[in-house]
């Protein structure tokens, strides 16, 4: 029988640390992982690499403005017809957000 | 990882971490790219077993992704039996050996879409997107968000 993996999201969520690489799966507006990156945002998470595959959207815009994420790692983070991802445009215009860019 | 597609490009302007060196084999230039192996992956599943077998949407890169980070996490609209998950449907199956843990997390992508389970939520995106307006209001936002998603589980 194969090991049963199946936790509460605190339990899961106990694996990610300070100052790791969290990847996002997701595109812009669909199946982000929006109620683990909540979970992320209440454990008062510092320091995360975001690295969006390849296009990001919400829920990495929501760790960013919780100030969980001082980096990103994208090719494109916007919110398709809503426009620009706010605070992510916002943070890397000011110079407090850290850039990797594949565009 | 070598890439000769983007060589030559403004790439190099805003990625000093990308290098050029000597084709050891010829005598042409080759880009180089770190590899992306994200330590940890949050990943929403369509449907999951409790090993950590699981169905992702085939639109997007989420697979990929998968193979790629050195853990896991999978939240999941719906945990099914394992001879579910083999049975034909629309998206990727990535296999247990990728998958670290499974949260049972039913709505656990919205306000974004989850294929053919829900649509994104418009209003909720536009109350984000107001909020962001202003740093107090983003912070009173962010507070309650952190509270009222990721209950629950399992």
């Amino acid at each position: 029988m194969p090991r049963d993996k199946l936790v509460s999201p605190q339990e899961a969520l106990s694996l990610v640390k300070d100052n790791i690489t969290l990847g996002l799966g997701g595109g812009p507006l669909a199946m982000n992982p929006v109620a683990l990156a909540a979970g992320v945002i209440g454990a008062q998470k510092r320091g995360l690499r975001l690295v969006v595959a390849p296009i990001g959207g919400f829920a990495a815009d929501l760790l960013i403005a919780a100030g969980a994420a001082d980096t990103v790692e994208f090719a494109q983070l916007a919110l398709e017809e809503f426009g620009m991802s706010p605070v992510f445009r916002s943070r890397a215009q000011q110079g407090t957000l850290h850039t990797l860019d594949h565009t | 990882m070598p890439v000769r597609g983007i060589a030559g490009s403004d790439y190099l302007k805003v990625r000093t971490d990308f290098k050029i060196i000597k084709n050891p084999y010829g005598d042409d230039d080759i880009l180089l790219v770190p590899a992306i192996s994200p330590d940890i992956s949050l990943i929403h599943a369509f449907r999951a077993d409790r090993f950590g077998n699981c169905v992702l949407n085939s639109a997007l890169d989420d697979a990929l992704l998968a193979r790629a980070s050195d853990k896991v996490i999978i939240s999941a609209e719906e945990i099914v039996e394992t001879s579910e998950l083999k049975s034909s449907q629309r998206g990727n199956f990535v296999s247990r050996v990728h998958v670290s843990a499974v949260v049972r997390l039913p709505g656990g992508a919205a306000p974004t879409s989850c294929g053919t389970y829900y649509r994104e939520d418009e209003a909720a995106l536009l109350k984000y997107l107001e909020a962001a307006k202003d740093p107090e209001r983003l912070a009173a936002y962010l507070r309650e968000f952190s509270l009222s998603h990721c209950q629950g589980g399992i």
